[in-house]
């Protein structure tokens, strides 16, 4: 009886990993440019945050992909604090900004842009300068930091929900009505 | 000493291994016979070539058993990208023309892999499950 269950255990485990969809976990090629602009009389930090999110898998599309990416610090100790933060998952830099993303469509093996650009002030923007180490003297004299490189170890993506869809399904659906 | 009688062993295998064998040319013949003359008059018919070209994508873009699209190597890079295009155009509604038929012979050829690889381990299968019945017929005369 034992070794039904199992085996059944093992064919409903099977069955059910692959209608599963492959969840993007890595942000491809993230960088940060952030610009200082006027705007009003009043200075204004323009963040602009760039990164790639890949499906993988070959038969879904996604379809409106909603997250959070979160800057944090790099791991650089293996002290207690560290094992208890490696516990909480998630958790940002305190005072850094956040970013929203929401995206489309990502067909199967594409890559879906996040483009998020938003306006912040100094006393907002500087903990993340500080955290992608840029430097700040820099920052003013040149009013502008490009193509800053973000290290995935500094960014943690949060999916928060998306829909998967058939892409044969929906290729289907497509060819009939363009026939109609 | 007494011999132990392994017929009953042969033959388990044997039912094991006809039976694997019969799942497997099913699925296989089923490519060979049905699905891939299917693709190939499609791709080849001269009338209405889009419509047949998108018509042929679309059982191609459902893999054959042994000849899935999850994983590539360097070689299956034309496979993956061949879908990429193709589920571009597909999903634009743009026609697909005779330039890309060669795209769609790539996919037409990972699927007859798949089926002949499918086909020769059910021969292997057969290989089997005969010497294991010769095996049977072996312990039963002695």
């Amino acid at each position: 009886m034992t070794r039904y269950t199992f085996f059944l255990g093992v064919v409903l485990a099977s069955t059910l990993f692959t209608g599963c969809a492959k969840v993007p976990d890595t942000l491809h090629s993230p960088a940060v440019k952030i610009s200082i602009d006027i705007v009003d009389n009043k200075e204004i930090y323009t963040l602009k945050f760039t990164g790639g999110i890949k499906n993988e898998n070959s038969g879904y599309v996604l379809k409106n992909i909603r997250g959070t990416v979160v800057f944090k610090e790099a791991e650089k100790s293996s002290g207690l604090f560290s094992r208890i933060k490696k516990l909480v998952p998630f958790i940002g830099q305190p005072g850094v900004p956040a970013i929203p993303f929401e995206i489309g469509v990502i067909p199967p093996f594409e890559m879906g842009i996040i483009d998020f650009e938003k306006g912040f002030t100094e006393k907002e923007i500087m903990p993340l300068a500080d955290l992608l180490m840029i430097n700040r003297d820099d920052l003013l004299k040149n009013r502008v930091a490009d193509d800053v490189n973000v290290d995935n170890k500094n960014l943690s993506l949060s999916i928060d929900s998306f829909s998967k869809v058939n892409i044969l399904n929906l290729l289907k659906e497509k060819v009939h009505e363009q026939k109609k | 000493m007494n011999k132990r009688n392994n017929s009953r062993l042969y033959v388990t295998i044997v039912i094991v291994t006809l039976s694997a064998a019969f799942i497997l040319g099913c699925i296989s013949f089923y490519s060979i016979l049905y699905v891939e003359p299917k693709v190939k008059s499609l791709i080849g018919s001269k009338n209405n070539v889009s419509v047949n070209l998108k018509e042929a994508y679309l059982i191609l873009r459902d893999p054959q058993l042994f000849a899935g699209y999850e994983n590539f190597d360097s070689a299956g890079m034309a496979v993956k990208n061949s879908l990429m295009y193709f589920d571009k155009l597909a999903m634009q509604e743009e026609e697909i023309d005779a330039s890309s038929i060669s795209y769609l012979d790539v996919l037409l050829e990972r699927r007859m892999l798949g089926s002949r690889l499918g086909r020769n381990t059910m021969l292997y299968f057969l290989l089997v499950a005969s010497v294991f019945f010769a095996a049977y017929l072996y312990e039963r005369k002695k």
